[in-house]
C-alpha cells in the first residue's frame, strides 16, 4: 500500500518562536486588508489617467461660462451697479459668513474698473474654452466666477453652482493636451498624467454628492412619496416653458416619472459605478437634464449638468473624434478614470 | 481629503442638523464661502412648492403711475437673466415664511426698491411678495389655467421713498407694511 504524499511538514526550527507564528497568523490577513485599501486608495487617486473627458469639460464649461458672462455684463448695472438689485446691507442681511468675499463691491461705483472685470471675466472664458494659456484660464475662471457668485448670492441657482465646481477642478487639470491652442502650441503628444486623474476623481465625487443630497432631501417631501412631485414642476407657470399640463390626463405617467427620477437620483452614487447600470444612469442624467432644460426653461444648468456628467464617461468614446484632430497616445486608453477600470 | 469632507460637511449642515455637522461645517465654512462651494444641493426638495414673484406700483413726481412684476419672462431675456430675476424674489419668498427672517426681508425689500427707483426715476414704490401656487392636476383638468387669479396670495412689503442722500430707499410715512400672513390666504392651506 502506498501512502499519497504529504508536504514535508515544517519543521520547528524553520519557525523563529511560536509567537512569531502567532503574530503572522493575527496580523497577516489585517496587513493585506490595510495594503488593499492602501493599494485602492492611491490606484483611485493617483493612477495617471487619459484627459480626454476633462477636454470635453473644458470646451463645456468655457462656452457656459462665457454664455454666463455675457449675460451678467449686458445686465451690468442691475446687478453690479450702484443701485444693484442687492445692495451692501441686504447681501450683508442673507449671507452666512464674512467669508462669502467678492472685490466687485469695490468696483461698484467705478463704470470703467467694472466694464475690466466684465471683460476679463469674458476673456478668461473665451481662453479657456479654446485652451490658450489653459491653467492660468481656469484659475481666473475659478476666481471670476466665486467672485461674481459672491457679489449676488441671491440671484444665483444650480448652474452657476455646477460652473463653480467644475471651473475650480479644471484648475488642477484644464484638459488642454487635446483640442486646445495650448496643444497646437507645444505640439506634445496627450500623456496620461497623476492630475488629470484627480480632477476627474473629484469631479466624479462631487457629482455623486450632489445627487445622494439631492435625491436624500427629497425623501423628506410626501409629494415625492405620493408621486406627484412632477407635477409640481409640470404645474408652475414660472417654470414652465413648454405646455405639459396635459399630462393630468395621464396620472400613472406622473407616478412613474416621479418615482424614476427619485430613484435615479438616490441610486446615482452606486451604480455610475457598476459596468452593467453605468450606461443606464448616464442615459438617464441626459434624459432628466434635457428635459428640464426644455420644459422647465433651465436649459443651462441642464448643459452644465451634463458636461460634469462626462467625467464618467469612458476615453475611449472620445479617441475617435479626437484622434482626427490630434495626436492620440497608446498607453493614454489604459489608463481610464471612468469609474468602470 | 480635507476638501472633501468640507464639501460634504455643507448640505450635511443644513437644517435640520446636529451639532457635530455644525461644528464640522463652522471650520470649513471660511474655504466653503469663498470659493462659492457651500451648497446644500436640495433641488425641489422637500417638494417642489410655490413661486414668488414681485409686483411694484411705481408712482412719479408729476403724479403718474405705472405698474410692473418682476421676474418678467418678456422684459428678462433671455431666460438665464430671467431665472436669476426669479432668484431674487425666490429670496424674499423664503425669507418671507420665516418669522426670524423678518430684517432681512426688510433690508431684500429696501434694496429692491431702491433699484427699481433709480432704475426708472419714480418718487415712490409700493412693493407686493406675490406667492403662486401650484393647482393640483384635478384643478387643471376642470379648467383651472396656471395663471389664475386665484392661485395668487399677496403680502405687501412696503412703500419705499428714496431718502437726502439719493441712493437708499427707505420706507415711506405714507404707509409701512405690516406682516401679512399671506400664506393663509393659500388655496392649499
Amino acid at each position: 500500500m502506498t501512502l499519497p504524499l504529504s508536504p514535508e511538514p515544517a519543521r520547528p526550527e524553520t519557525l523563529a518562536s511560536g509567537s512569531d507564528l502567532a503574530r503572522s497568523l493575527l496580523f497577516a490577513p489585517l496587513r493585506n486588508f490595510i495594503n488593499g485599501i492602501s493599494d485602492g486608495w492611491n490606484a483611485f487617486w493617483f493612477r495617471p489617467a487619459d484627459s480626454s473627458p476633462l477636454t470635453l469639460i473644458r470646451i463645456g464649461t468655457g462656452l457656459l461660462l462665457f454664455y454666463s458672462q455675457i449675460v451678467w455684463a449686458l445686465s451690468s448695472p442691475s446687478f453690479f451697479g450702484p443701485s444693484a438689485w442687492l445692495s451692501a446691507a441686504a447681501n450683508e442681511s442673507i449671507r452666512t459668513s464674512a467669508w462669502a468675499v467678492s472685490p466687485l463691491w469695490l468696483v461698484e461705483d467705478n463704470p470703467a474698473l467694472l466694464c475690466l472685470t466684465h471683460l476679463t471675466a469674458i476673456i478668461s472664458a473665451l481662453l479657456l474654452t479654446v485652451g490658450l494659456y489653459s491653467r492660468a484660464a481656469a484659475v481666473l475662471s475659478f476666481l471670476l466666477t466665486a467672485a461674481f457668485a459672491n457679489r449676488n448670492p441671491a440671484a444665483l441657482y444650480g448652474f452657476d453652482q455646477v460652473l463653480g465646481l467644475l471651473t475650480l477642478y479644471l484648475c488642477v487639470h484644464p484638459g488642454h493636451d487635446r483640442l486646445s491652442l495650448d496643444q497646437q502650441r507645444t505640439r506634445r503628444a496627450p500623456q496620461p498624467s497623476v492630475s488629470a486623474g484627480i480632477a476627474l476623481r473629484l469631479i466624479q465625487l462631487h457629482l455623486c454628492l450632489l445627487y445622494a443630497v439631492a435625491g436624500l432631501s427629497k425623501l423628506k417631501g410626501a409629494a415625492w412619496w405620493s408621486g406627484v412631485a412632477f407635477w409640481g414642476a409640470v404645474g408652475s407657470a414660472d417654470y414652465q416653458t413648454i405646455d405639459l399640463t396635459w399630462l393630468v390626463h395621464w396620472p400613472l405617467l406622473i407616478n412613474l416619472l416621479t418615482h424614476l427620477v427619485l430613484a435615479w437620483e438616490v441610486s446615482y452614487c452606486v451604480l455610475i459605478w457598476n459596468r452593467l447600470w453605468h450606461p443606464v444612469v448616464l442615459s438617464l442624467a441626459a434624459a432628466v437634464h434635457l428635459g428640464i432644460g426644455l420644459c422647465f426653461g433651465m436649459m443651462p444648468f441642464g448643459l452644465a449638468m451634463l458636461v460634469a456628467n462626462a467625467a464618467f464617461l469612458s476615453p475611449s468614446l472620445f479617441e475617435k473624434g479626437l484622434s482626427r484632430t490630434t495626436t492620440s497616445s497608446p498607453a493614454a486608453t489604459r489608463y481610464p478614470a471612468s469609474g468602470l477600470e | 481629503m480635507l476638501h472633501l469632507v468640507a464639501i460634504v460637511s455643507a448640505p450635511w449642515a443644513m437644517s435640520p442638523s446636529s451639532e457635530l455637522s455644525q461644528s464640522v461645517f463652522r471650520f470649513f465654512q471660511p474655504w466653503l464661502d469663498a470659493a462659492y462651494l457651500n451648497h446644500g444641493y436640495h433641488f425641489f426638495a422637500p417638494e417642489p412648492g410655490p413661486c414668488h414673484s414681485i409686483r411694484y406700483e411705481l408712482q412719479f413726481a408729476d403724479g403718474t403711475r405705472a405698474e410692473g412684476v418682476f421676474p418678467d419672462p418678456q422684459a428678462h431675456s433671455p431666460r438665464l437673466l430671467y431665472h436669476r430675476h426669479f432668484m431674487l424674489t425666490e429670496t424674499a419668498g423664503r425669507l418671507a415664511v420665516d418669522e426670524s427672517s423678518e430684517a432681512s426681508l426688510r433690508q431684500l425689500s429696501q434694496s429692491f426698491a431702491t433699484h427699481l427707483l433709480a432704475e426708472t426715476g419714480a418718487a415712490r414704490v409700493q412693493l407686493v411678495l406675490r406667492r403662486r401656487y401650484i393647482p393640483t392636476p384635478e384643478q387643471v383638468a376642470t379648467g383651472l389655467p396656471l395663471t389664475a387669479p386665484e392661485l395668487l396670495a399677496e403680502r405687501p412689503l412696503g412703500t419705499f421713498e428714496l431718502s437726502g442722500s439719493q441712493r437708499t430707499a427707505v420706507p415711506s410715512p405714507v404707509r409701512l407694511a405690516e406682516r401679512d400672513d399671506y400664506v393663509a390666504q393659500s388655496l392649499r392651506d
